[in-house]
């Protein structure tokens, strides 16, 4: 009899932890999953044959739009490259002077990304240019319905057999 | 004998579903995740600089320090109160101490088991929550999920730290509960609406900018200027918790 009032405490107390979480997780849904945001401009400024190179990564969730501006003197061009980290997705995109693109990684995760910049090797005196990123990205929280319901639905079935295992009480 | 105190203070009556209710409020709160760029290398004519980086770096818990503060403060204290408060176990200190339980023991399983309960339910969520930020990440390569957990930690902390102390203060030098609970609340609010720098106003909203913008493993230098902004609260609170460990000691139990 005490074994079995011990283990409907167990069942009691894991339930109500699984619930607990599956509820939080559910509430995810009604929060703003946004990200994203707009760097300043890059100012790049650069010698004839001179060139700037630079490489990085970026975290974007399922659904993102990336647009990229460029503002350089017409006698400097660029080169971009994207490519998703452990994946086949590549993009690339190269130009001159003023320019914009936009960019829609196909799944959420870690991209790497190179810019280059040349400055023309006839150009007089030093080049200036800009470059602005605007990113928008942001998550469908559809997987926090599935394991937000699947956490809450095992748990009430912890709750439900530890009240099975409690027993009636004997009323004298 | 510590033990078996600690175990009745943390796990008996109805206490623990307090530590339930911080869960629950955490998880609730930080589920929005925040993505971000960084640069690892840049070449130019005259200048070369590269880092590492870890893709779990990439991703961070959007956390409101202030909002979770403001919800965070009346439960911590009510779980002190319900903890230590001389009124509410007025009976069950009398049997502690005719059965031998020292003072000195009682106070440090009772402080344990606040301090237990609070960090329990912030790492299991801090755990879910990194977890869940990115899944595919996590399955591949677990412990790259967790990179900035430590820092996070070391936030949280330093947030719960002052509410203990305060809180512990509070509850130990009101003998009724219904003061203990409200007074500090009041104190804190009051002096926050009153813009007077309060308790709860100068520690988490002003160590928080300096984690906001920054995303991957911090740099020695900012954590340990994160320390020394911490620091005033952290001997504040030690003082509180030392001044309710002698209030506690002195007092007459009849």
């Amino acid at each position: 009899m005490h074994g079995r009032k011990n283990a409907a405490k167990v069942l009691w107390f894991v339930g109500l932890f699984l619930v607990v979480t599956g509820v939080a997780i559910f509430t995810w849904l009604f929060q703003s999953l946004g990200g994203g945001g707009s760097s300043g401009p890059i100012l790049v400024e650069l010698n004839p044959g001179e060139s700037i190179y630079r490489r990085g990564y970026s975290y974007y969730r399922d659904i993102t739009d990336l647009t990229i501006v460029t503002a350089l003197h017409p006698q400097m061009s660029y080169n971009f490259n994207m490519t998703k980290v452990g994946g086949t997705w590549t993009f690339n995109k190269s130009g001159a002077g003023h320019d914009t693109f936009s960019v829609k990684p196909p799944i959420r995760g870690v991209y790497e990304w190179t810019w280059l910049v040349h400055a023309g090797n006839d150009a007089s005196g030093k080049l200036k240019g800009n470059v602005m990123e605007t990113v928008n990205t942001w998550g469908s929280g559809e997987s926090f319905v599935f394991i937000g319901l699947g956490f809450a639905i095992s748990g009430l079935a912890f709750l439900l057999s530890s009240f099975l295992l409690r027993g009636v009480k004997r009323v004298p | 004998m510590f033990l078996s105190v600690f175990r009745w203070e943390f796990l008996s009556g109805r206490r623990f579903y307090l530590v339930f209710l911080i869960y629950f409020l955490v998880l609730f709160s930080s589920g929005t995740f925040t993505s971000e760029s960084w640069t690892v290398e840049v070449k130019y004519p005259d200048y070369v600089s590269k880092e590492f980086l870890t893709p779990g770096s990439m991703i961070d818990v959007w956390w409101n320090a202030s909002s979770l503060w403001w919800f965070l403060f009346p439960l911590v204290t009510a779980y002190a109160v319900f903890m230590i408060s001389y009124e509410f176990d007025k009976g069950i200190l009398r049997t502690y101490l005719l059965s031998n339980v020292g003072k000195r023991t009682l106070f440090s399983a009772k402080l344990l088991s606040i301090l237990l309960g609070l960090l329990i339910p912030l790492v299991a969520s801090l755990l879910i929550v990194y977890a869940l930020a990115d899944l595919m990440l996590f399955s591949s390569t677990p412990l790259e999920v967790y990179v900035n957990l430590p820092r996070r930690l070391l936030m949280y902390t330093s947030m719960l730290y002052p509410m203990i102390g305060i809180a512990t203060l509070c509850s130990v030098a009101f003998r009724k509960p219904l003061y203990a609970f409200a007074v500090p609340l009041a104190g804190v609010y009051v002096l926050n609406m009153a813009r007077l720098t309060g308790i709860s106003a100068y520690i988490p909203p002003q160590c928080y900018p300096e984690f906001q913008g920054s995303i991957g493993l911090m740099p020695i230098g900012w954590f340990l200027n994160e320390l020394s902004m911490v620091l005033p609260t952290v001997v504040t609170s030690s003082i509180a918790i030392v001044a309710a460990y002698l209030i506690f000691i002195r007092r007459d139990m009849t």
